[in-house]
């Protein structure tokens, strides 16, 4: 069920208000029912697949804890079994997402380097696979560290690893936050509701109104970025508020149909492009991604017995600073290789990868310097004009990023950066039609992107200070909250870009 | 303590150890300073912390960080 | 009371975006023929009834075929309708007068695309009166789209505010209620009787824009479906269904072989399968019919008008020897 759709609306209305008028106590099993309901009506016989991760996690976890409850005072044997039992889960899981998202890429590439003829039936990729795989993971490797306690009911579980307003894009929840919330007792709230609506309205404001119109730009200049080589520049910066608006606006109607529900889905944007660091923009952007990244693969891995091993070699040889940094250098170039890979199954999301991985790392290892250079040079960091700095070069090297991310291959990538270093000319921009009207209409979507970028860089800036919009909206008059309403309302199918064929989040297809 | 502290100020200066406790909630130890810090402990004290120990309460303050090497070590 | 009030805000709310988009819907959706083609299926019994894309809506003239059946038929093609949307004619159809037959005009680049959301996308379903009928087709085409497409079902037509007065004058005049083409009739076309499109011969470039070619791989799971829903109901209904694909300019074919000889290939085959009679005209002799660009508005294949009547003409011969 597309989120666009009209069905989708129906389901969502017609599972919110059955919630409430439901006993309480049945709550969450009616949740588990519409979860699966749209869970099927993407396909009956991807089911299989998310019963597999439910089945393989929910008992490997209880596994896991009957180990621990055995009593014994070999403490390493029993660590060592429920590391075991750990890793069967994980390897039957991220060894299934492999599988179906990887083994096309695989074979392309033994074939090209051994000059082999391999191939592999075409899989469509069951819904939501990466965020749910990666969502039990993560409560797997919990109740192995003891952060959790493993769910007993089957049922319960099952609700926490299909929830459906999450399965599509995320964000990827964690057991102790949101399983709670998902069991509890919930009553209906006017005001809670109308801010949910208001916030799936915003989402798909951000969506149809600025992501979808800048894509038809990046669509067609990323297609055929040869037959536009003034245009690398402009692309590049559509396609940052493309992919913004896009995905925060998913999110937030994500998050807005959860607080229909009153559940509370963790954060997964912060105004990414104000961020003032590579490292901070990964603290902004796809946040439960870079956390889940950092407490399951970050921290493990920088910890690990190897890494303490060569941590202790690299202070013999390269003294103390750079001996402690360098291990968790390589651990962080890991974990994004890891982050480029779950983008997708190509060379340039693994450059993509090693791209933000290698900053992040450089300047990790640089820090000291960068203290002591700063420092000499009498810069203020709390100064407007070096805040500004920062969030302007954060912004360049973002999307730097994006031109692997977006272009069809490197090869690609790297032609249209060296058109952004030799051309410019945005007058090119007015020959790319619009839909069924032609270039006529060209100029007019120009002015939607850049109106609803405004408005979104406006909203930003005073989210950013700590206020909060809706409240600050519900606090004016009558008229000009609904003014504000009928224009987001209006502006969906008066300014939004009708559906492409290919139409969707783009964040869904993961 | 003290050997504490100075670990701290050699990898990230400039914050007041002795009073502040949002080190982690305020952004003041990134994870890449909570690593480096994990990795002077190990080697100074001769503890040995676990990513499950790598949670805000542990590490929002200095006293917090001096609790959790004392329960490692004994 | 405060929970009361609340949700007399929120319900206001509703209506007054109704109230908009209603008005909206009246100022922006234009008079479509989909309105005059709908009636005609509505209010009278046809013996024969045309289904299929804009080829087929230019190049079979209703008229002229009963001429040689001496039957009643009706052309419900238009461009941008797909089998699904086929299908649901044909359900509709059958709930005011079953007809005898139904003749699909298969395009084959139909089969290799999904519908676009624009413009077309609900042209004949805004003309559907109510019925079980419609509400299938609802839930079926228009709940699976956009929700704009059911809330705003004037947002495609957007773009075209210097028209909104004309619409107005339209709905509320003689001609709307009267199903009169007549605003259809212009320099390059006409709408006539029984919703055939006469394309008049005017000198303008033949271009082959919105030519999709036959490619197998990209067959639409989705169109294969309705049509064997479509096979099977008229199996159901007793409605003979003959499928034909009328022919394109010579100079498309030899330019375009391959693709077009696969697509007959695959259509004859699937055809067969499925127990139905097909008639590729890309393959048969058409004696008396210029199979050249000099009979055609363009590259892709639809017919001018006096082309159209003289292929009718043929074609309604061709199925009565067949028969």
């Amino acid at each position: 069920m597309s989120f666009v759709s009209t069905e989708f609306l129906l389901f969502v209305a017609i599972a919110a208000a059955g919630y409430y008028l439901i006993p309480k106590k049945f709550q969450w099993m009616w949740l588990l029912l519409f979860s699966y309901i749209y869970y099927a009506s993407s396909g009956i016989k991807f089911l299989i697949f998310l019963l597999f991760t439910t089945f393989t996690t929910y008992s490997t976890a209880i596994w896991i804890e009957h180990v621990d409850q055995q009593h014994s005072d070999d403490k390493k044997k029993i660590s060592k079994k429920k590391r075991n039992i750990t890793i069967i889960g994980l390897l039957l899981n991220f060894g299934m997402l492999a599988l179906l998202k990887y083994i096309n890429f695989g074979i392309v590439n033994i074939n090209v380097i051994f000059k082999a003829d391999l191939s592999f039936p075409d899989f469509l990729l069951p819904l939501g696979i990466s965020f749910y795989t990666f969502q039990s993971m993560g409560y797997l490797l919990d109740v192995n560290w003891g952060k959790c306690k493993a769910e007993r009911n089957p049922f319960r579980f099952a609700l926490f690893v299909s929830f459906f307003p999450q399965i599509l894009q995320g964000p990827i929840g964690r057991f102790d936050r949101l399983a709670h919330q998902l069991y509890a007792e919930h009553s209906f709230n006017w005001e809670r509701t109308e801010r949910a609506l208001q916030l799936i309205l915003w989402g798909f404001f951000k969506k149809m109104v600025l992501a979808d119109n800048a894509g038809v730009f990046v669509d067609t200049i990323f297609g055929n970025y040869q037959a536009y080589p003034g245009l690398s520049i402009i692309a590049v910066l559509l396609y940052s508020v493309q992919l913004y608006g896009d995905f925060s606006g998913g999110m937030d109607v994500v998050m807005g149909i959860a607080d229909l529900f009153d559940i509370t889905m963790d954060e997964n944007f912060r105004r990414p492009y104000f961020a003032r660091s590579i490292t901070d923009f990964w603290h902004r952007w796809h946040i439960t991604l870079g956390t889940w990244m950092k407490d399951y693969i970050f921290y493990p891995l920088s910890l690990s017995r190897p890494m303490s091993r060569f941590g202790k070699f690299a202070r013999k040889q390269f003294g103390k600073n750079i001996g402690r940094t360098l291990p968790i250098c390589i651990a962080n170039i890991v974990v994004f290789l890891v982050v480029g890979i779950w983008h997708g199954a190509a060379w340039k999301f693994i450059v993509y990868g090693l791209y933000n991985g290698l900053i992040i790392a450089f300047s990790g290892l640089m820090a000291q310097n960068y203290r002591k250079w700063k420092k000499s040079l009498h810069i203020n960091e709390k100064s407007k004009s070096w805040i500004f700095f920062q969030i302007l070069r954060t912004f360049l090297l973002v999307n730097i990023s994006w031109f692997f991310d977006r272009a069809n291959s490197v090869r690609e990538a790297c032609g249209m950066m060296k058109n952004a270093l030799i051309h410019f000319n945005p007058a090119e921009l007015l020959t790319i039609p619009m839909g069924e009207s032609g270039t006529g209409f060209t100029p007019i979507g120009i002015g939607i992107v850049i109106l609803a970028s405004a408005i979104l860089f406006t909203v930003s800036v005073l989210q950013e200070r700590g206020i909060c919009i809706r409240s600050a909206i519900a606090a004016r008059p009558l008229v000009l909250r609904w003014a504000i309403y009928l224009f987001l309302v209006f502006a969906l199918p008066v300014l939004g870009q009708p559906p492409s064929a290919t139409g969707g989040f783009i964040y869904a297809q993961f | 303590m003290e050997k504490l502290l100075e670990i701290l100020e050699d990898i990230q200066p400039d914050a007041d150890y002795a009073a502040c406790t949002t080190l982690i909630d305020d952004g003041i130890l990134d994870s890449f300073a909570i690593l480096s810090i994990v990795g002077e402990l190990e080697e100074q004290f001769g503890v040995e912390v676990s990513p499950a120990d790598i949670i805000p309460e542990n590490f929002n303050s200095a006293q917090a960080l001096w609790g959790m090497i004392q329960r490692l070590q004994g | 009371m405060r929970n009361f009030k609340k949700a007399v805000v929120v319900v206001l709310f509703l209506v007054i975006c109704l109230v908009c988009s209603s008005i909206l819907t009246f100022c922006f959706y234009p008079y479509n023929y989909a309105r005059i083609d709908m009636h005609n299926i509505e209010t009278n019994a046809y013996d024969d009834i045309f289904l299929g894309s804009s080829h087929g809506k230019c190049g079979i003239d209703p008229l002229t075929f009963d001429s040689v059946t001496q039957q009643k038929s009706t052309n419900l093609c238009m461009g941008g309708e797909y089998v699904q949307d086929a299908f649901f004619l044909a359900k509709e159809a059958v709930r005011n007068h079953k007809p005898k037959r139904i003749i699909y005009e298969l395009d084959p680049g139909y089969w290799v695309t999904k519908p676009s959301q624009g413009m077309d996308y609900a042209s004949f379903y805004h003309e559907f009166p109510p019925s079980s009928v419609k509400v299938q087709y609802f839930a079926e085409k228009i709940m699976k789209a956009d929700f704009r497409s059911t809330l705003f079902p004037w947002y495609t037509y957007r773009q075209y505010f210097f028209k909104v007065w004309d619409n107005i004058k339209i709905k509320t005049g003689p001609i709307y209620k009267a199903y009169d083409p007549a605003p259809f009739t212009n320099d390059a076309q006409a709408y006539k009787p029984e919703g055939f499109i006469y394309r008049n011969i005017i000198d303008a470039p033949k271009t082959e824009q919105n030519l999709i070619l036959w490619d197998e791989a990209q067959l639409q799971r989705d169109t294969v479906i309705y049509f064997e829903r479509l096979v099977n109901f008229c199996n159901q209904q007793q409605i003979e269904l003959v499928v034909i694909t009328t022919p394109i300019p010579n100079e498309t074919y030899q330019k375009y072989q391959q693709a077009y000889d696969n697509a007959h290939d695959f259509f004859t085959d699937h055809m067969e399968r499925l127990g139905v009679s097909y008639y590729d005209f890309n393959n048969i002799q058409l004696d008396g019919f210029d199979k050249s660009l000099n009979s055609y508005a363009d590259c892709e294949g639809h017919m001018y008008g006096p082309a159209a009547e003289q292929f009718t003409r043929l074609l309604a011969e061709y199925l009565e020897t067949a028969n």
